[in-house]
């Protein structure tokens, strides 16, 4: 899986280095207008908009880039060089799965932290502790500063990653089914994204009622996942035709 | 190692590609795959190499059932360009290396050299005679037991298909076996010791090539004549 895993990012590297690129431009123009502050321009703020835009922008590609990786090796040739290897189909969806994971965490903390500096830099340049990070999301300083603090962060990284594993594997298995059952089939594409529809709504609604139990909610999570994951699997394995 | 086809067919929708074949590939065998485009010989290729799924038959490889373990045995050079465009030549080796125990790097290196080939050159770059050589290269540098070559020396000068066969000849072997599909028949002819004829996605005929010239005193292409007609050979020339 981690040969996978490091051939799938090579194969995003440019776009990530793209989105790195753009943000680190927007940085340092923000930087370089951090000591020009006044209190009567609005300036200052424009650079951290578009840090901000940029920033979700590139998250939410990271998930798209995700899906079109495994839609593009199932349609063009060079998904013969992924599937022509002993590798069992599982370990290479499980590695698509964990490089969106993976470069998602990794961008979503480092962007964090680049936020959370640059507001810090912009309270004290301004002597304006409202600019702070902690009257911005004071729920979130509490945790920082509590005893639970890894428990915390710990949570929500495996409820992340159910999350990603649950939405990717359906997003998958829609896929997967337009290019092998429903392939060549007329309205397959239509057929397939119904399904995938139907399949989110149906996990919403029963992760919704068992909301009061994040255990059950986890749970059901897993399932679904695992159950669209092993279903991508199987016709990835069994009836692709490249 | 032999793979083994027995009633194996492929359906897309109403169109049979591979109907019914049964054939066994027997290692130290150089088989050439023939017949005109659309008659199921990059089907039937693609089939062995496990990337596509069979309607109906079975394959199996000593014995037992296909699976993507046989890969780690099985290498395929298709038709198509299937590198990824980041990829320099010298990416591919790597790639090999990583996934394909029985890949030699010597080996690629010696052949790059062989076929006038540098590791710097980027993938996306280069021409389909180089992209052929590349095929070639990456696939005869594993020491697979079934090698599948799908018209290797489609779209290729006279030189680099001179240079392509003898490297394909130079690496045959007793414990492995080689098919090769094209439509350069009167070329495999010296290389190849099994034809192996397709029409209308059906094996019409598997035949030893020296036995074709010593009884029925035909040469491949003869045959070919023969069994396709002067009408398909003028749609190939076409």
């Amino acid at each position: 899986m981690l040969t996978t895993l490091k051939y799938e990012f090579m194969k995003n590297r440019i776009l990530y280095a793209i989105f790195l690129g753009a943000l680190a431009i927007l940085e340092v123009v923000y930087l370089a207008m951090v000591p020009f502050y006044s209190a009567d321009s609005n300036r200052i703020y424009i650079p951290i908009y578009l840090l901000i835009l940029a920033g979700v922008f590139a998250f939410f590609m990271i998930f798209f880039n995700g899906i079109s990786m495994f839609s593009r090796d199932l349609k063009s040739k060079s998904g013969y060089l992924v599937y022509m290897t002993p590798v069992p189909v599982p370990s290479i969806l499980g590695a698509k799965i964990l490089l969106v994971f993976l470069s998602s965490i990794i961008f979503g903390l480092g962007f964090f932290a680049l936020g959370l500096a640059d507001l810090e830099l912009l309270s004290v340049v301004a002597h304006r502790s409202d600019e702070s990070l902690r009257f911005i999301l004071p729920d979130l300083i509490k945790v920082l500063h509590s005893d639970h603090m890894v428990l915390f962060f710990l949570k929500k990284l495996v409820h992340y990653a159910l999350s990603i594993f649950s939405l990717l594997s359906t997003v998958y298995f829609s896929i997967a089914l337009s290019n092998t059952l429903l392939r060549g089939k007329k309205f397959g594409g239509v057929i397939s994204f119904v399904i995938f529809i139907s399949l989110t709504l149906l996990f919403g609604f029963i992760s919704n009622a068992l909301r009061v139990n994040h255990m059950c909610q986890n749970l059901m999570e897993i399932f679904f996942g695992l159950l669209c994951f092993i279903g991508t699997s199987y016709l990835v394995a069994k009836k692709i035709d490249l | 190692m032999s793979v083994t086809c027995t009633n194996l067919t492929k359906r897309y929708f109403t169109k049979t590609a591979v109907d019914q074949v049964s054939m066994t590939f027997e290692p130290g065998h150089i088989y050439a795959l023939l017949g005109p485009n659309g008659n199921g010989k990059s089907t039937l290729m693609k089939l062995l190499s496990g990337l596509t799924s069979r309607t109906s038959g079975e394959i199996t490889v000593d014995g037992h059932p296909l699976s993507y373990r046989d890969k780690a045995n099985i290498a395929f050079a298709p038709t198509e360009s299937i590198f990824f465009d980041y990829m320099k030549i010298r990416d591919v080796g790597r790639y090999y290396q990583d996934y394909f125990r029985d890949f030699d790097p010597s080996c690629f290196q010696r052949l790059l050299v062989e076929l006038e080939l540098t590791p710097d050159m980027k993938v996306r770059t280069l021409s389909s005679g180089m992209l052929a050589k590349l095929k070639i290269a990456a696939t005869l540098s594993r020491k697979a037991s079934l090698i599948l070559l799908d018209e290797p020396l489609n779209g290729i000068d006279l030189l680099t298909r001179e240079s392509i066969l003898h490297t394909i000849i130079a690496h045959a072997d007793p414990s492995r076996a080689m098919v090769i599909s094209s439509h350069m028949v009167e070329e495999l002819e010296a290389t190849v010791d099994t034809a192996l004829f397709m029409k209308e996605g059906r094996l019409i005929l598997s035949t030893d090539v020296e036995t074709l010239r010593e009884k029925e005193g035909l040469s491949l292409v003869d045959k070919y004549r023969q069994i396709y007609g002067h009408g398909e050979l003028l749609k190939e020339a076409m």
